[in-house]
């Protein structure tokens, strides 16, 4: 896997000068995925009819202006699609098809987009390694015995495998930008508020960002545009636009670097993978200087009580009512209560059972203060942190992850370690700001790649790429 | 801070609509994980919050109003979005949700 330069920009050139059809490049993902998917497994749903024909369409009104014109997609499939079922990886929906488009689904049609079909994640997307899906997990495209990386892993590997040349993921955590590292692919969350999360299903509503994946920034840059930008249906997001040109001087940027990313746990080789990166913008003129986010180390603890209590609210909605209903319960006549509890039990998963109590626990009365509204302070003082770091730098670079790819099996009996792989990720969710996941270029022992994080200001996302762009486009090691 | 015992898992199961795991050997399993994460989360207790305000989400978050305007009574594709979503339900009698007895045991 390596970064290519202008992905999207060089296809639409061949399909304006003949040398490609979209049905032509279509077909050619498609068959990737018929050859390679069987093994990996991102995809829990191929849209292969829909996909060809709206290639077709395109190609017979030479539809080829728009600035997703004929590119393949895969969405992550706790994004809604109409008349398509969305399963968030759990079992408990199986049997439910979306009623309507998610509002970034729309804004990809309208931009000329091919969705190709729906990509795996961790249930309810929580998880960091796509082995908590219930429909079976996703391997990592560079080693099938090492897992992608989650929640969003079906679609890193998706990108990565070539099996998308754009891919959409949901991040809360780390769900975009830890996969991306570990499949070495360029991935990116957007500032919150940024995108409408519209038919997203939430898993907690004041950390999720949609964002998309790509083996190119230029191109991650181009699918936000098209995606960003209030929508009346997502109180959340914000009315002002965004800058999102990649254009800029960035020579004259300074740079922080966070000592507290650099700890004791963080693996050497991507230690000083980073700081090699660091130290190659000093050489190209970014002023650099070590900051200081002093509550760093609490962000862990603030993430898993904030996230659980959120998402045990809004899991609350699927108790087998108004959505889908488990099949063997279909006909039970249950009462209310034995129903709801049959449905849960039986539909969710381990994980998110965990998360459920736990969110429960930490919002029930005596506990409430002591965790829920402890954690909501430390939150406000992790913001602070960042907001007095930006006053002197523009830019922070950290590591995405404490490791590379782990095996698949390795972390899933013990919930502590596998949460522990969102360190460096989850902080940027607390505060709201944007975060790009991109290949350094070197590699750890095992070969494995090494990637890197940029954590820019609040709606500086503009800011973010076009570092990450110049990084990618000027030093490939 | 404490910890969850057994009783009190009963409880959260109970509180979260979830069918009560009974497998013992799950059901320990299940008490340590959660205990190790609350232990975790003990460290919270040595940050200094007594005059910070609580963060409640990721946007100033303001009021929004809309117009209950015509546009939104005809609009044409908000009410198919409506017929799937009354399709999706599991059990629907005419446009309404149907729900077992709330009160019958």
């Amino acid at each position: 896997v390596c970064l290519k330069n202008n992905m999207i920009a060089a296809y639409q050139e061949q399909l304006k000068n003949g040398e490609h059809s979209a049905q032509e490049k279509v077909q050619e993902y498609l068959d990737t995925i018929t050859q390679q998917d069987e093994q990996i497994h991102a995809f829990l749903q191929v849209h292969a009819d829909e996909a060809l024909s709206r290639a077709k369409d395109i190609d017979e009104r030479k539809d080829y202006d728009k600035p997703l014109s004929g590119v393949p997609v895969a969405i992550k499939d706790n994004i809604l699609i109409q008349g398509k079922p969305a399963t968030a990886g759990s079992k408990i929906l199986e049997r439910y098809t979306a009623a309507y488009d998610a509002t970034v689904i729309k804004r990809l049609h309208d931009a000329g987009a091919i969705v190709i079909g729906k990509t795996n994640l961790d249930e309810f997307a929580m998880g960091s390694s796509t082995e908590f899906s219930a429909f079976g997990g996703t391997k990592n495209p560079l080693d099938t015995s090492l897992v992608p990386g989650g929640s969003s892993g079906g679609s890193a590997a998706a990108v990565a495998a070539d099996m998308a040349m754009v891919a959409l993921g949901s991040d809360t955590g780390g769900s975009i930008r830890q996969p991306a590292a570990f499949c070495g692919v360029a991935g990116f969350k957007p500032t919150y508020g940024a995108v409408s999360r519209y038919g997203l299903i939430a898993l907690a509503s004041s950390l999720d960002q949609i964002g998309p994946f790509a083996k190119d920034v230029e191109d991650i840059a181009r699918t936000c545009q098209v995606m960003a930008g209030h929508d009346p249906y997502d109180a959340t997001s914000l009315s002002e636009t965004i800058d999102w040109t990649t254009q800029q001087d960035i020579t004259t940027l300074r740079i922080g670097v966070p000592k507290e990313y650099f700890v004791e746990g963080l693996d050497p080789d991507i230690a000083s993978a980073v700081q090699k990166k660091v130290a190659w913008l000093e050489q190209q003129g970014c002023s650099v200087q070590e900051v200081s986010l002093p509550h760093t180390q609490y962000a862990l603890s603030v993430y898993y009580i904030i996230m659980p209590a959120e998402s045990s609210a809004n899991l609350a909605r699927f108790d087998g009512i108004r959505y889908a209903r488990l099949e063997e319960l279909q006909d039970a006549h249950l009462p209310l209560q034995e129903l709801y509890k049959e449905q849960r039990e039986k539909g969710i998963g381990d994980e998110p059972t965990r998360r459920i109590l736990l969110g429960t626990f930490v919002l029930s009365s005596g506990y409430y203060d002591a965790y829920y509204a402890k954690a909501q302070k430390v939150r406000t003082l992790i913001k602070q942190d960042f907001d007095t770091v930006f006053e002197k730098v523009d830019a922070l670079i950290t590591p995405v992850t404490p490791t590379t790819a782990f095996p698949i099996g390795a972390k899933t009996d013990d919930p502590l370690s596998m949460y522990l792989s969102d360190i460096f990720t989850i902080p940027t969710n607390l505060a709201g700001l944007p975060g790009l996941s991109l290949p350094t270029g070197a590699q750890d022992k095992r070969g494995l790649p090494i990637g890197m994080q940029i954590i820019g200001p609040h709606k500086k996302d503009g800011t973010v790429l076009a570092l990450g762009e110049y990084i990618q486009s000027h030093h490939t090691t | 801070m404490s910890d969850i015992n057994d009783k009190a898992l009963s409880k959260l199961f109970e509180l979260a609509r979830i069918k009560e795991e009974t497998d013992e050997k799950k059901r320990k399993k299940l008490l340590h994980d959660l205990g190790e994460i609350l232990k975790h989360f003990q460290e919270l207790q040595e940050v200094d919050t007594a005059s910070v305000e609580p963060m409640a989400g990721g946007v100033q978050h303001t009021d929004v109003y809309r117009n209950d305007d015509e546009r939104y009574r005809n609009d044409v594709e908000r009410a198919s979005v409506r017929e799937a979503i009354v399709e999706e339900f599991p059990e629907a009698q005419n446009e309404y949700v149907k729900v077992p007895g709330v009160f019958e045991k």
